[in-house]
């Protein structure tokens, strides 16, 4: 029988990068809720911050937590960019027309990062990857701790924006009604834009958090995405609350999985509780938005 | 029948005789790699259809077909391997298993009645499952993968030459377009297209949207698992990332994609197209850079011609037909 501490140790660790699996989940919801698109090159953005930080580590020995400075604008500029020259045009396309220019965006990035960085394994350290933390019987390293913190802080921080102030109230409405948004003066397509970005932005974030804790490699991108979707339904398209949420239990899924079966199985466990719970509650936890 | 007509119908018939007769005399003027090209192609050509008529026709965004792939490809393998049983019978029984998947697992999801977005979720983690568990599953040769020992013979489906293959494919395409054609005029087609259009408008007026959802489904499941094992005896080597692959469900979506969503034609135009041009830039250019300009082609195509490029060949031919002299009646 594993011991108690041992499952308790792999529940923190899945908590903490479940506020990741969270955030990179907001993005999608925002994201799908206000502008009906599917983006499945979501994770290829995540990757390309990544790399980002490994180019900078690498050349100039600047720490991936200096990088996000860079890294969040740069991806804002880019999902602004994306956002008017590409989607804009295909907002009215068929749903799965819009996924395969998504999909030819995951070519292009992917390939690209081949391209400049081979397709080794690479991670990244940060000041605090070294530093251990122990509380009782449970110990955990810096990184960890930063991630938990700022990514559950940050999805916190977005739901609040969303719930209490008037860019929140604006993105709200347009989620239920964009007709009736548009002809109460919000400016539907600027708000589009900027959630696009937005979404795209946390990916700066999430990338530069997580470059010490994840592999990277250049296909990492659409197992992202995939993961990012499941927590967007699981939590209940469109409700942000329960995306958070969906975060989290899918973080613990997944160490549950490496802790108890591990190997190919183990990376079965998050996607056969998707399955199981599509079954038994398809509105998602909370229920659809 | 007036003259216009018997001009137009003559004129048709030319057209296809000479595709016709382009597609059989091909091989004389192509290398062998060409050739084995080709032959993809057709079995690409024949999968798109085939999942062109639950995804393009019943709108369905549905990822299953890895599965239904790779219960072909396996079955008829290891029945070849284990037991010596031809391929020809091995093609049939893997169709039936998996019809049975795709019925087991249809038959749960169209009745909780999820939106289209968590069934296609839900089929990728299917998708993803059954990769799993083709790579633990020591029968089927886990990673390694299962090898075919080149032994040819009608009775193997092995052909002497990549000719006998490209003449398999181009018969299983031209089968699978024609199919889709009839379906397309067929009860079951115009019971598909309300059923994409509007579900619960469809269920009002009385089609039961489940069973017929299910029977195109099992004739998707059923054919593109026989495609599973037409791949299996060209490649002679099967393993959980070629055979069990999203990529290539993936690429059968683009393809329908760029030619158009639940348009007969468009699955084959979308692959004659995009699959020699992937072919081309893996030749010419470093690799890597092949799948960037891939990337860029797919992006413009889709930007220029939103619904697909059959529709708007279509649109512009009859807007062309407007301008011209002629007014009907």
């Amino acid at each position: 029988m594993v011991d108690t501490v041992i499952v308790l140790q792999a529940v923190m660790q899945g908590l903490m990068l479940g506020a990741i699996y969270g955030l990179i989940g907001l993005g999608i919801t925002m994201v799908y809720a206000i502008t009906g698109l599917l983006n499945f090159a979501h994770g290829d953005f995540m990757a390309m911050a990544m790399y980002l930080c490994l180019a900078l580590y690498r050349h100039f020995r600047i720490d991936p937590y200096l990088s996000m400075l860079l890294a969040i604008p740069l991806l804002f500029v880019m999902g602004i960019l994306v956002y008017h020259f590409l989607f804009r045009r295909v907002l009215k396309a068929e749903l799965l027309m819009v996924v395969q220019l998504t999909l030819g965006m995951v070519f292009i990035i992917e390939s690209t990062l081949l391209l400049s960085f081979t397709a080794d394994y690479e991670s990244v350290p940060n000041f605090l990857h070294a530093m251990k933390f122990t509380l009782g019987p449970l110990s955990t390293t810096g990184s960890y701790l930063a991630t938990f913190f700022v990514g559950g802080g940050v999805g916190g921080a977005l739901y609040w924006i969303l719930q209490k102030t008037d860019l929140g109230r604006q993105i709200r409405a347009i989620a239920q009604n964009k007709e009736a948004a548009a002809l109460m003066g919000i400016h539907t397509g600027r708000i589009q834009m900027i959630v696009f970005a937005m979404g795209i932005a946390l990916l700066g974030l999430s990338g530069s958090l997580t470059t010490s804790i994840l592999t990277m490699e250049p296909y990492m991108g659409l197992e992202l995405t995939l993961f990012a979707f499941i927590v967007f339904v699981m939590g209940g398209v469109g409700n942000f609350l329960g995306t958070l949420l969906a975060g989290y239990l899918l973080g613990v899924a997944d160490a549950m999985g490496s802790l108890f079966v591990g190997g190919h199985l183990g990376a079965m466990v998050p996607y056969g509780l998707f399955v199981l719970m599509l079954l038994l509650r398809p509105q998602g936890i909370l229920g659809a938005r | 029948m007036n003259g216009r007509d018997l001009r137009k119908n003559t004129g048709l018939l030319l057209f296809w005789l000479g595709i016709s007769l382009l597609a059989l005399g091909l091989p004389w003027k192509l290398s062998i790699s060409w050739i084995r090209i080709f032959a993809m192609i057709y079995l690409f050509i024949y999968w798109a259809s085939a999942w062109n008529l639950i995804g393009g026709m019943a709108g369905e965004i549905n990822f299953l077909h890895p599965l239904f792939i790779g219960a072909g490809a396996y079955t008829s393998t290891l029945l070849y391997l284990q037991a010596g049983i031809s391929p020809w019978l091995g093609m049939l029984l893997g169709g039936v298993i998996a019809v049975a998947l795709g019925l087991a697992i249809g038959w749960i999801c169209y009745r909780s009645g999820l939106p289209h977005l968590s069934f296609a979720l839900i089929c990728l983690g299917f998708a993803h499952i059954g990769e799993i568990i083709a790579l633990e599953w020591d029968l089927l040769g886990g990673s390694r993968g299962l090898v075919i020992r080149p032994a040819p013979g009608f009775v193997h489906m092995q052909f002497q030459s990549v000719t006998g293959y490209y003449y398999m494919g181009l018969i299983m395409a031209a089968f699978m377009v024609g199919l889709c054609w009839y379906i397309g005029r067929s009860k079951l087609g115009y019971y598909l297209k309300a059923i994409k259009h509007n579900e619960t408008a469809a269920s009002a007026i009385g089609i039961d949207t489940v069973r017929f959802r299910l029977l195109a489904l099992s004739i998707s499941a059923f054919f593109c698992a026989m495609g599973g094992t037409f791949y299996a005896q060209l490649v002679l080597y099967i393993d959980p990332h070629s055979a069990v692959s999203i990529v290539a469900v993936i690429s059968m979506i683009l393809f329908c994609a760029i030619g158009g969503f639940g348009t007969v034609w468009g699955p084959v135009v979308g692959t004659l197209l995009l699959m020699p041009v992937g072919e081309i830039l893996r030749l010419y250019f470093m690799t890597g850079i092949h799948l960037i300009v891939y990337g860029v082609v797919v992006i413009l195509v889709i930007l220029l011609t939103p619904h697909g490029l059959v529709p708007w060949f279509k649109n512009a031919f009859r807007k062309k037909a407007k301008d011209s002299s002629y007014s009907p009646g």
